[in-house]
């Protein structure tokens, strides 16, 4: 009589491991066109927007992204202009209120904060129903994880990208509050309230000519008003 | 059936101790020294043209040793339980990889050279679950004084089998993934020197 219930739990839960728990990615959220209110000047249009409730992250990342010090902040780029424009990530910068530079870091690892949930269910199954169970559990788990690292790799804004006449260029970009593995909603809100992104474009890139546009939380981010074309 | 159920007992005691020692100690940080022992560029003959280093860095996480945090050891239900830190310069081991592989394709290094190259490792991350997962972001820059010839950014990824959680295992991976970056800078590099020649 042991034997089949306990086989009867195993079939189980490698039914709800293999079936049920898959991880399946949100689609990109989009910018309206409307919501290009950041221009430089007609022909060069960034829009971002910073995922920075937890209502946001749930849409795209399932989970409250913030509370691990994480701020995804989603950018668009679009070329209107006749000259080639360049972006550059290591041209954009998120500063917070108090002046600390946030890091930027990989889709991978954002995805990554979130394994211990996945390490404790797997434990959780193994304890009640066995290890052979745990351990399959423990497989979808990683199976789900790395499926999740793959989908926030590819929501990421990349590296660096040339825009020829209406092209356009939209992804994430992850920062992250340097050795900080958890935050409040409170200190998280405190933490980026007055904060600053700037971002340096450049225009005709063999001339080197910058456009520096920096975006300043609350509510509304928004383009400083004059943008700065420098040498 | 007493007999038979010690057996039991015993081989299931033995294939556990046989699964945690070939399975490596979840617990306690690797202190991997990164290397670059094997080229993949084939020989070619001397091209007459050198290059010059400049900057190469690296954009991983550090812990407060400034040591680059390069992956993660797993226990069986997936727990992270330990990291995997690299004793050297993220920025060196790349450097160095790069001479070796330009050095096959037949470029020669000199410092005065106008021709500059610089890199940085974007980042480096070894995860581990039966297999090693590495993935490598690489940016390199060609220049010739201040004009930037070449501005690329590259990833790959490795995936070899993991045995002991070793640090050695996880520099060979790290290895690997770098190997396979490599395929493709070095021929892109080769390309754009050719048109700046």
């Amino acid at each position: 009589m042991k034997k089949p219930s306990r086989l009867l739990s195993l079939a189980l839960a490698s039914t709800l491991g293999a079936a049920g728990c898959g991880y399946s990615a949100k689609p990109m959220p989009q910018i309206a066109p409307s919501q290009y209110s950041h221009l430089v000047n007609s022909n060069i249009q960034i829009a971002v927007e910073p995922f920075d409730t937890d209502k946001e992250c749930d849409k795209v990342f399932q989970r409250s992204v913030n509370s691990k010090a994480y701020l995804p902040v989603l950018i668009k780029i679009r070329n209107n202009s006749s000259e080639e424009i360049k972006y550059d990530r290591d041209n954009i910068r998120f500063v917070s209120r108090t002046g600390e530079e946030w890091l930027q870091v990989p889709g991978g690892k954002m995805a990554r904060s979130y394994d211990s949930e996945g390490a404790v269910k797997s434990m959780v199954v193994g304890v009640a129903l066995g290890a052979a169970s745990g351990l399959l559990s423990a497989l979808n788990e990683h199976e789900v994880s790395r499926n999740r690292e793959k989908d926030f790799d590819a929501k990421s804004l990349p590296y660096q990208s040339s825009l020829f006449l209406g092209s356009e260029q939209q992804g994430f970009i992850y920062f992250r509050k340097s050795e900080k593995s958890s935050l409040s909603r409170k200190d998280f809100d405190r933490e980026i309230t007055g904060g600053n992104l700037s971002l340096d474009i450049l225009v005709s890139p063999k001339n080197n000519k910058k456009f520096c546009f920096e975006f300043n939380q609350p509510s509304e981010w928004f383009a400083r008003p004059a943008t700065m074309p420098s040498q | 059936m007493q007999q038979k159920t010690a057996m039991t007992r015993l081989a299931l005691t033995g294939l556990a101790a046989l699964m945690a020692s070939s399975a490596g100690c979840a617990f306690g940080n690797r202190h991997c020294d990164l290397k670059y022992e094997n080229p993949v560029t084939p020989q070619s003959p001397s091209q007459n043209y050198s290059l010059s280093f400049d900057k190469f860095d690296d954009r991983n996480e550090h812990d407060s040793k400034c040591r680059a945090i390069i992956g993660c050891v797993r226990n069986g239900y997936g727990f992270r339980t330990a990291e995997v830190k690299a004793n050297n310069q993220l920025g060196d081991w790349f450097k160095d990889a790069l001479s070796k592989e330009l050095s096959q394709a037949g470029y020669n290094f000199s410092p005065n050279s106008p021709k500059t190259l610089e890199g940085t490792v974007i980042h480096l991350y070894t995860d581990v679950f039966f297999t090693y997962n590495t993935k490598i972001n690489l940016r390199v820059k060609l220049k010739d004084k201040e004009n930037i010839l070449y501005d690329g950014t590259f990833e790959a990824e490795s995936n070899p089998l993991a045995l002991f959680a070793s640090e050695s295992e996880y520099a060979n991976s790290s290895e690997q993934a770098l190997q396979n970056a490599m395929r493709e800078i070095v021929p892109k590099l080769t390309n754009e020197l050719k048109k700046a020649k």
